[in-house]
């Protein structure tokens, strides 16, 4: 009997094991069950909320479709390795099965999925009324300007605006453009009244001033110049710098000029630091020169990319006064990578190139908004509002500091045109320039015209005859096909 | 939960002790009481019986219970229907089995602690007439017949062939019989050996060694919790003995098995040293990352894979295939069980095996790229510098200086010699028997730098303190290491070696490996031979897997048996990249740089279970029920370290920069369990099971899954009307049903997980955290119902053996990763949704075609026919597209419902636009030119675009098949192994960079065959070398990379030779052998393997992207036996 008891309390004892046997948690990550309550847990998941805007500026996304689209860069074709899924967007032959358009996409996604999440939340965690503010209004913000993005590029795109929890709320279809704008204006302006300003906040993280900044964006976007001015008009406490190249230098991040840039950091192991700059350096073996950084190993696809155009070159009026030629292009000589040819003269973008410890890690921050285009902005506004002297003085303030005299222009035509033209070289690579000749309904004719002259000159042998055929549907990208195979109530762009 | 225990306050205090705790007093309690018992020879023990009129089954059953012994018998064999008469009062066992048993000509032996009975044939038993007169010649013949371990058999009929005289031996195995000429032939014949026939000659004493038969029905073979008689079973259950795979010179068991089972394919994607196979059974396809059966060893359900068992120390395999066999593994059944029994020492032995073999490895001739040679690289090159209207590099102005150039595959390659060392000891009393299997196989890899060291020991013992009680432990350590490094898929170093160009020398000057291997206009790409050869990979892994049980007996045929089982293992792999290493787009690497993996892991098992087997009149019964709880846990880290300032120092303190990651992995199941096996008078078989698993993998609501399964069984052969029936000596139809799970889905899905997602602010960190997953938190189980029919059907004495089944399974509540929107702000849900279907037919025919004394034939063929379907999805589209294939189409393998899992997709190429009229009458790509690829405008949209791609073939095999053939004549033994499948497709992704039109790669000599204009179209297959044009051929996968994959292949043939020696000498057994493993593929194929995939998984099967070739092993080997 008493051995029967002890097997039986053998067994028990296995079997009952308690319920807690079952009941196992990751013990790498943290479950929401103890999570969204706290202001700690609000700062970082605001913080992560800013994260993949790190993604979306190193990823080949941000310059290959806001620059190298448009008539300010292209590749360097060096016969060697190519990597076609930029070219295709460089050369308009891009189809929906682009993996570059398709990561923009994804990333500002990321960005409004975290976003959503805590703004959903947020109001019930019972913070201290001015840091849910705070946080709350830099979540509104990310999420508008990542809207803001996805609108421009894509058209209408899916809008979700609470969190996904199952297969329903995750497949969403496609909303008007027009909706989406008013959405984004009503986050920026929510976010621009939450939010402190610069001088109040913690160095980096959105203010009340980018918010207007983003407001001001959108309704020169949509022609709403009335509220585009009193937006821009709510921008204070910023100035330019003296020196052009010193505004993105990594000694001066988050200066007076700026209003919003992605923020970098070398010399972590969090992956923190920045690499897009080392996209800009063609296949060499003296790279590290003109990286600025170590020796390390140069990959020949990440090499070549975003080279200045002969056309942005001669867009620069005077190359010797205007400080921003140096400061923002350079030239290689020598041999190169790959093959035994040499290159001459081969411009680069050099704006970006800083002093760095670590190879393909680099420190420099990436503008989104500076005061040179607040300032841009408002002179745009003021031409289209017909007061021309107040145009006139604004492009000015930014065409002085740069070392050249005030502008020539005098009537609206002529001085939209130099404004147009001051933002190409004044913000030359920080991939504004495909959105203003679409924005200003100039990118068909522009690129047309520019693609005609590329066949015809031989050096460009590459170019094959489908490319530089501008429609409209060009000036949409694609959704990615993969978001409509698993969701066919979305619309594919005309044309794709 | 509406079902939940109450327990008693004591039992949950008890319960605050561990599990393996109360195992271990559970031991000791169990060895407590074996003190109390003595061990009795079985025959003395006495017994009272009295019977009247009854079955000799009934009587046997009194016998067991009274003397706790255990008979063994075939009903049918011995007739244990016949009733008889019996009275014994505390008469010995012995004494009384031999009144019971000798009139009815049944005999009768112990083996291993068990009664053996059977039947003595009747001529042995009535002297022949015919003898009495023929008296001319006679002569008497003594001897001693064996078995393979040297004892006596006792019961072994002798007969004259041709006659009706013959006799049987006695307790020793001794028999005496004489015989009337010279020419005389003697039959030896016992039930579960082979028989054996010897011409007498001249001789007078005659001592024969009878060798254990296998397939015999009554053979114990391992199933899920217990062992049952291949006759007994009613489920589909496929089975291998360690002697049939003995010989072949590998490093895997699992490719010993290939061809070998029927219902199971066994695919050999890689030749890399070590590296394991993929296993399917049934075509086990899964919409999830795995198929893979679920493996136990010695009842111990492992978590740590199978590649470094010494296949040397398996005794069987059996697979089991259908629910019912399946079902007791509950949740971890749905893909297959594979249960592994290790040897063991049977009481009463000693012996001393070694077995070695000594192997060359070299790369089959067949399937080698054929690449360009220097000559025609040069020449390839100077024509597309020449129609793109480019300046000819000088290097390729004269072609015809370069010759053959240098030939990188050969370059890469190189023969390797392989060697395996097993050495068992093995000795046993009734108390205590153990068995110590040692092994060291060293295998070079045919690839430079690459190769794989074995180092493993199993200790199996067994300690029997009384008749009651049985206490084992099996422990075996294993220490494999290897220097493989990514030489497979793409991106792999295989691949791009091959396109390295012709024109650049393997050597400098002094003999040196150059550094890199490049010619203008070309990536820069390392040297891979000298890259192979100086980079360091230090892969370690240590691994033991142990078994603690004790098993204790309450009553005759009630078992308690409990087991605490133990996988534990742990890994490192070190890799160190210099500054004489590289990779292609790169060259050499200009800064080292390391990684170091390690990771931990261990699970436990522990098993509880009680098995009671009672005989009531025709009735018998085998029920158990059992519960098990299992935990696991895998600690993982990883540390990268780069910026080395030199080679110098590789160890990662060195490295200039250091970042590291970790994690922890866990997962528990607890799980009851019961079965019953019934049947009545041996012939209606009916067996039940259920068991009941939590697991931690899923939220509290969903966290119970039950899986029952029934079978049934008729041997129809044991009734009386099939009696007249010669030629069918056994037949048994079975059906089974049974539903089965799948837990395969990753330990924390129902949770949505927090984790890291740091930021910057203004030149400092600032932590941050984002959901990383969408968690469908009332995710439940996945069921498998499946059902299956079979028949066995042994013909002509056991002579042709047919075994048949059909299964169709059915999975609903699919556990499946379905892909969202992204704008989700997440790539997938894992959830239950969808279903598929899967049936076969699996048919395997094992023929004795010769069985003489001296020369004997055996044929196993099986084939198998599987096929799936996907019943529905919950893409609202229907459709997944995966598979490592290009990414421009999003990928090379198409899952959508109506078709089979993971179909080959891509786009259908239809040759090149020959001309401007083609073109522009054909449906273009935004990049089309004149002489690019042209493909099918499938959804008749007038464009090319990725909606145009399409199920272009079909992953799966029409059926599979492998057939052994062993032939036997006087002492040499003759074995062919083949294995093959047919009517699969593969999609050769190589060809992406193997006929690439860039001029960056070397590339197949096919090439040349181009399209140059109009005029000179070529042969259709490749197109224009005009810069911007190559992209659409080369990065669309389509149908010009798509290949039939049927194939034959002769994995193995064996000639061996035992040598015949005096049962007096210390040597029991020498053998020694010659054979070739992967001797030849018959196949149209044009690569090397047509079992390549990239992937295991069902959604990217039939990719080849370039593998480490399979090598051909010419091996000599040696068994000896003391």
């Amino acid at each position: 009997m008493k051995f029967k008891t002890i097997i039986l309390l053998t067994v028990s004892a296995a079997l009952g094991s308690c319920s807690n046997f079952l009941d196992i948690s990751p013990k790498n990550a943290v479950v929401p069950s103890n999570f969204f309550q706290t202001e700690a847990d609000f700062t970082q998941a605001v913080n992560g909320a800013y994260a993949p805007l790190q993604s979306l500026y190193n990823n080949e996304a941000s310059w290959v479709m806001g620059e190298m689209r448009s008539d300010n860069s292209h590749f360097f074709y060096n016969n060697d390795f190519r990597s076609p899924m930029p070219e295709e967007i460089d050369l308009f032959v891009n189809g929906s099965e682009n993996t570059v358009s398709a990561d923009r996409y994804y990333i500002n996604y990321d960005i409004i999925a975290r976003a959503n999440k805590i703004i959903s939340v947020i109001d019930e965690a019972n913070l201290e009324k001015t840091k849910s503010d705070n946080l709350k209004g830099q979540a509104l913000f990310l999420r508008a300007l990542a809207y803001f993005d996805l609108v421009r590029y894509y058209g209408d795109v899916p809008l979700p605006l609470i969190p996904a929890s199952d297969m329903p709320s995750a497949t969403l279809p496609r909303t008007p453009k027009e909706v989406v704008f008013l959405q984004i204006i009503t986050d920026a302006t929510a976010a621009a009244d939450l939010l402190p300003g610069k001088a109040a906040q913690e160095a980096g993280r959105a203010t009340s001033g980018a918010a207007w900044m983003l407001l001001g964006d959108v309704n020169v976007h949509l022609k709403n110049w009335d509220a585009a001015e009193s937006a821009l008009a709510k921008i204070t406490g910023y100035t330019l710098m003296g020196d052009y190249a010193a505004v993105f230098s990594p000694s001066n991040k988050n200066n007076a000029e700026s209003v919003f840039e992605v923020q970098y950091l070398q010399g972590t192991s969090l992956g923190l630091a920045s690499s897009f700059p080392y996209a800009f350096i063609p296949l060499t073996p003296d790279y590290a020169r003109y990286s600025q950084g170590p020796i390390g190993s140069q990959s020949a696809s990440g090499s070549g990319w975003n080279t200045p155009t002969e056309d942005l070159l001669s867009a620069y009026e005077d190359r010797a006064k205007d400080t921003r030629f140096a400061a923002s292009i350079g030239f290689i000589s020598g041999p190169s990578g790959v093959s035994d040819t040499s290159y001459v003269n081969l411009p680069y973008v050099k704006k970006y190139q800083y002093p760095h410890t670590v190879f393909n890690q680099t420190n420099v921050n990436f503008p989104i908004y500076r005061y040179a285009e607040t300032l841009l902005m408002r002179a745009e506004v003021a031409n289209e509002k017909g007061n021309l002297s107040d145009a006139q003085n604004l492009l000015n303030q930014v065409r002085n500091r740069a070392g050249l005299g005030n502008t020539d222009a005098q009537d609206q035509t002529t001085l939209r045109a130099a404004i147009l033209n001051e933002r190409r070289v004044e913000l030359a690579f920080e991939n504004k320039r495909w959105l203003d000749l679409v924005r200003t309904g100039n990118a068909i004719s522009v690129m047309n015209a520019l693609g005609a002259k590329m066949k015809a000159d031989p050096a460009y042998f590459y170019i094959t005859p489908a490319s530089y055929s501008l429609t409209e549907k060009h000036l949409l990208f694609p959704i990615p096909f993969q978001e409509i195979q698993v969701n066919p109530d979305l619309k594919q762009n005309d044309g794709y | 939960m509406k079902k939940r225990l109450y327990f008693h306050p004591l039992i949950l205090r008890i319960m605050r002790i561990t599990v393996l705790q109360s195992f271990l007093i559970w031991i000791a309690i169990s060895l407590g009481y074996a003190n109390n018992g003595l061990t009795q020879d079985l025959l003395d023990r006495s017994v009272t019986i009295k019977a009247n009129n009854t079955e000799i089954r009934q009587i046997l059953n009194q016998i067991e219970q009274q003397a706790k012994v255990q008979f063994i018998y075939s009903s049918n064999t011995i007739g244990a229907h016949r009733r008889i008469n019996v009275t014994a009062n505390n008469q010995k066992l012995a004494d009384l089995l031999e009144i019971i048993l000798k009139p009815h000509s049944i005999s009768y032996r112990i083996v291993g602690g068990q009664i053996m009975l059977q039947r003595l044939p009747q001529e042995a038993v009535q002297a022949s007439p015919e003898r009495e007169e023929s008296n001319s010649f006679d002569k008497q013949i003594t001897g001693k017949i064996t078995d393979s371990n040297n004892h006596g058999l006792p019961g072994v009929t002798v007969v004259l062939k041709g006659s009706q005289s013959g006799t049987i031996t006695d307790a020793d195995g001794a028999f005496s019989i004489t015989i009337p000429d010279q020419n005389a032939v003697l039959v030896f014949s016992f039930v579960g050996y082979l028989s054996k026939e010897v011409m007498v000659g001249n001789q007078t004493t005659l001592n024969v060694v009878l060798e254990e038969d296998e397939k015999s029905l009554d053979e114990l073979i391992v199933v899920g919790y217990g062992k049952q008689s291949t006759r007994q079973i009613s489920s589909s259950v496929a089975t291998v003995n360690g002697k049939d795979f003995a010989d072949l010179p590998v490093s895997q068991f699992t490719q010993k098995l290939q061809g070998k089972l029927a219902g199971v394919q066994i695919s050999q994607a890689t030749g890399t040293p070590g590296a394991g196979m993929t296993v399917r059974v049934r075509g086990a396809a899964s919409m999830n990352a795995g198929a893979d059966p679920l493996y136990v060893i010695d009842g111990n359900p492992i978590v740590g894979g199978i590649s470094n068992i010494n296949p040397n120390e398996i005794e069987s395999i059996s697979v089991l295939k259908d629910a019912s066999a399946t079902a007791l593994y509950g949740s971890r059944a749905a893909n297959g069980v594979v249960l592994i029994e290790t040897k063991k020492a049977a009481p009463g032995t000693t012996r001393i095996d070694y077995s070695s073999f000594v192997g060359m490895q070299k790369v089959p001739q067949r399937g080698r790229p054929n690449m360009m040679t220097g000559r025609e690289f040069a020449t390839w090159r100077k024509e597309l510098a020449e129609e793109r209207g480019l300046e000819v590099d000088p290097v390729f102005q004269n072609p015809e200086q370069y010759g053959n150039g240098t030939n990188w595959f050969d370059a890469i390659t190189r023969v390797a010699p392989m060697t395996d060392h097993s050495l068992s000891l093995g000795t046993g009393t009734d108390k205590f028997s153990t068995n110590v299997t040692a092994g060291f196989l060293t295998q070079d890899g045919v690839v430079l730098g690459s190769g794989y060291k074995r180092y493993s020991l199993r200790a199996n013992t067994q300690f029997r303190p009384n008749e009651k009680v049985t206490i084992g432990l099996n422990l075996a350590p294993t220490y494999a290491t290897n220097s493989n490094t990514g030489v497979d898929n793409v991106g792999g170093i295989f691949n791009e070696a091959l396109q390295t160009s012709p024109l650049a020398p393997l050597k400098n000057p002094d003999g040196s490996l150059t550094l890199t291997a490049f010619s203008p206009g070309m990536f820069p790409t390392p040297n891979y031979a000298r890259t192979l050869t100086d980079r360091v990979a230090d892969n370690k892994t240590t691994r033991i897997l142990s078994n603690l049980f004790a098993e204790y007996q309450f009553l005759p045929g009630l078992f308690l048996k409990t087991s605490g089982n133990i996988d534990m293992g742990n890994s490192s792999n070190f890799n160190f990249n210099g500054t004489t290493t590289g990779t292609r787009g790169v060259g050499l690497y200009q800064t080292p740089f390391s990684s170091l993996g390690e990771s931990r892991y261990m699970s436990w098992v522990n098993e509880n279970t009680l098995n009671y087997q009672k005989d009531i009149g025709n009735h018998s019964f085998d029920g158990l029920i059992g519960v098990t709880a299992q935990r696991f846990r895998e600690d993982a880290s990883n540390i990268n370290g780069s910026n080395y300032p030199d080679d110098k120092v590789q160890t990662i303190s060195a490295a200039g920069t250091i970042t590291a990651s970790s994690g922890i992995q866990e997962w528990s199941l607890l799980s009851y369990l019961a079965r019953l096996n019934y049947n009545y008078k041996g012939k209606y078989l009916v067996s039940a099971s259920v068991r009941r698993d939590g697991s931690s993998r899923f939220g509290a609501n969903n966290r119970w899954g039950n899986f029952p399964s029934v079978s049934l069984g008729w041997i129809l052969s044991e009734e009386g009307f099939m009696a007249d029936i010669n030629a069918v000596s056994f037949l048994k139809l079975r059906a089974s049903y049974g539903v089965t799970g799948n837990f395969n889905i990753g330990n924390y899905t129902h949770i949505p997980t927090i984790s890291a997602a740091n930021y910057a602010f203004g030149g400092s960190i600032a932590g941050g955290r984002r959901v990383d997953n969408l968690a469908d938190q009332s995710i439940g189980w996945e069921s498998n119902e499946q059902f299956n029919i079979g028949l066995d059907l042994n013909m002509f004495n056991d002579r042709v053996n047919f075994t048949y089944n059909f299964y169709r399974k059915n999975t609903s509540d699919l556990l499946f990763r379905v892909g969202v929107p992204r704008a989700s702000g997440f790539p997938d849900i894992q959830t239950n949704i969808g279903g598929l279907k899967f049936w076969g037919h699996e048919l395997s025919v094992s023929t004795s075609n010769i069985r003489k004394s001296d020369l004997r034939w055996n044929t196993d063929f099986n084939i198998s026919f599987d096929r799936n379907e996907v019943v529905s999805l919950g893409n609202k589209t229907s459709r997944l597209i995966s598979g490592p294939g290009s990414g421009v189409i999003g990928g090379s393998n198409i899952t959508v419902v109506g078709q089979p899992i993971g179909m080959l997709y891509g786009m259908h190429h239809l040759g090149v636009y020959v001309n401007q009229a083609d073109f522009d009458n054909s449906p273009k790509h935004t990049t089309s030119q004149v002489g690019t690829a042209k493909f099918r405008d499938v959804n008749n949209d007038g464009i090319i675009t990725v909606d145009d791609a399409t199920i272009i073939g079909n992953p799966h095999p029409k059926f599979i098949f492998g057939m052994t053939n062993t032939v036997q004549y006087k002492g040499f033994d003759f074995s062919a192994t083949l294995s093959g499948t047919f009517g699969n497709d593969i999609l050769r992704g190589s060809e992406q960079t193997l006929t690439n039109l860039d001029g960056v790669f070397n590339v197949l000599a096919d090439v040349k065959d181009r399209w140059r204009s109009p005029e000179n179209p070529g042969k259709g297959r490749y197109g224009s070398l005009a810069a911007g044009t190559t992209g659409l051929e080369r990065d669309w996968w389509g149908s010009q990379m798509l290949y039939k994959a049927s194939h034959l292949s002769v994995n193995n043939v064996t000639l061996g030779y035992g040598f015949p020696l005096n049962n007096t000498s210390g040597l029991k057994r020498l053998r020694v052998y010659a054979s070739i493993q992967q001797l030849h593929i018959f196949t149209k194929y044009p690569g090397a393997n047509p079992q390549v995939s990239v992937s295991t998984s069902s959604t990217g099967l039939g990719i080849d992207a370039g593998s480490y070739p399979i090598p051909r092993t010419y091996s000599l080997g040696v068994n000896v036996g003391f």
